[in-house]
């Protein structure tokens, strides 16, 4: 463990169940599901017609019309997510909304030490999907010249480094579902090297159209409603699960060094404490079976907190994608990395609700883990009608009370990227 | 110069439906940049009103636009007569 601790020093959320994280963590305890039937494309000829969509957003408090044209919605909501991190850090005060004023600054904060990770996996998917469209009817010509700064997987963490003036380190990583785990562990990383003192980073997901919905469910990939009912899809760990549905949002945390934080009186909420990353180098959507590349990675996040921190983690919040083979192989990495005591430690996937939010899921759901060192509270997991007998998991499903010190967040992608987190207060 | 096409006002409604808002005081001797106008958005300008009036100005053209007058006499002389 190296000098600088990594503290949290703000939170923000834009998701299926709230789009602030008051509403979302309310919701999560309450356990609520934000999924519902897809309303904004024809789904007829789809394997699947639901999805966790973001209600109510509204982009006019944000951009003008052009702006709202030029930057995609996963954009936009990775903008709001951490205009509410930034705030709760009380680092607000550097927002310019007209693009034209000078920066302002804020008191004990050097903006060109801090940077920004707000990751997508996969972009702007409908720029893409419109601008093909714009191409194919009229011509190249036609092309907006708006189209590649908007489809840029980068645009978040650009739009948000120009709203704040941060002249740190700033890029997107693109890990598929393991985007905000590992956008958060790289920026922790630059603050301990000391190249940046503050970093606002997580990840977001706006990509439920119809080709994607199409490519995830010809893949067979994606979830049903179950009896009618949309919210009962998403089901990880139940003997019923039968795929994921997709999720749209964004999460940001505000990490910041321990020193810097204190420094200038800012609130820490809790700390990251070790983060890990892995490859399962063996396929290219299918996890290993065994779980063992998962398994090095929470080892890895586990050992980065110094000494044997298996006995400390009270929580786990796991990838939980409720898939057939990504649940299974996710209880032998736990199994293997836990043993026995396994059994003793609470689980509740934030996915039960929220639906897949694919690059957002890991920065989402390290929010909830915060949530649940800031409040000792386990939110649920809802659609447990019968756990996988295969899966020994102590699965939570009402909200529990009760002390937790230390928590794990978990997360895997396709391609076989895996990564965990160490949250302690 | 065809008369059929008021290039002055073609520039002013796609650059309406481009910016998402209205131009109304434009004349000829408005200065681009002075609109509000980025590099991108002209172009975005131009691409519209080339594919609304199928024509194609070429880039050599796009030098040295100024105002939107520099714009429209590309435009009509590209236009079929």
């Amino acid at each position: 463990m190296s000098g600088r601790r990594i503290a949290v020093t703000g939170l923000g959320v834009v998701s299926p169940v709230g789009n602030d994280v008051a509403s979302f963590w309310q919701s999560l305890q309450a356990g609520r599901s934000g999924v519902d039937f897809i309303t904004a494309f024809p789904t007829d000829k789809l394997r699947s017609d639901i999805a966790g969509t973001v209600k109510g957003f509204d982009p006019g408090r944000w951009f003008s019309p052009k702006e709202t044209e030029i930057y995609g919605r996963v954009t936009q909501l990775s903008l709001a997510a951490a205009f509410e991190a930034m705030t709760q850090a009380g680092l607000g005060g550097l927002y310019r909304a007209d693009d034209d004023a000078p920066h302002p600054e804020v008191p004990g904060v050097d903006r060109t030490l801090v940077g920004c990770l707000m990751s997508t996996g996969q972009g702007s998917v409908e720029i893409f999907e419109e601008q093909i469209a714009r191409s194919t009817a009229r011509g190249p010509r036609a092309v907006s010249p708006y189209f590649i700064p908007g489809v840029m997987p980068n645009a978040g963490a650009a739009l948000v480094t120009s709203r704040f003036g941060l002249m740190g380190p700033s890029f997107n990583i693109a890990s598929a579902c393991a985007t905000g785990t590992h956008s958060i562990a790289t920026a922790a990383m630059m603050i301990e090297s000391g190249d940046a003192d503050v970093m606002v980073a997580g990840g977001a997901e706006a990509a439920t159209r119809l080709n994607t919905v199409a490519g995830f469910g010809n893949a067979r990939a994606l979830a049903r409603a179950v009896d009618g009912d949309p919210t009962r899809a998403s089901r990880p760990f139940d003997k019923r699960r039968h795929g994921f549905v997709m999720g749209e949002g964004a999460g940001a945390l505000v990490l910041e060094a321990e020193d810097h934080a204190r420094a200038r009186g800012a609130k820490i909420l809790a700390y990251l404490a070790g983060w890990g990353f892995s490859s399962d180098g063996d396929h290219l959507t299918r996890p290993l079976a065994d779980g063992a590349g998962l398994a090095l990675a929470i080892q890895r996040a586990l050992r980065r907190v110094g000494g044997d921190q298996r006995d400390r983690i009270a929580y786990i919040n796991p990838h939980a994608t409720s898939t057939l083979q990504g649940d299974l192989a996710e209880y032998h990495a736990l199994r293997t990395v836990f043993g026995e005591r396994l059994g003793d430690i609470p689980v509740s996937a934030t996915k039960s609700m929220t639906g897949h939010l694919l690059g957002g899921a890991g920065a989402v759901e390290s929010v909830a883990t915060v949530c649940t060192l800031v409040d000792q509270i386990i939110h649920p997991s809802i659609n447990l009608d019968e756990q996988d007998p295969a899966i020994e998991l102590r699965l939570i499903r009402d909200a529990l009370y009760g002390q937790v010190d230390c928590a794990l967040k978990v997360s895997a992608g396709f391609g076989g990227h895996n990564g965990a987190l160490v949250f302690e207060r | 110069m065809n008369p059929r096409i008021d290039a002055l006002q073609t520039f002013k409604t796609v650059a309406a439906r481009v910016d998402k808002r209205e131009f109304p005081n434009v004349t000829r001797q408005s200065v681009i940049t002075e609109l509000g106008i980025d590099s991108l958005s002209m172009m975005q300008i131009v691409g519209e009103m080339e594919t609304e009036l199928g024509l194609i100005i070429p880039d050599e053209d796009l030098v040295e636009l100024v105002t939107v007058g520099d714009l429209c006499s590309k435009v009509e002389a590209k236009l079929p007569a």
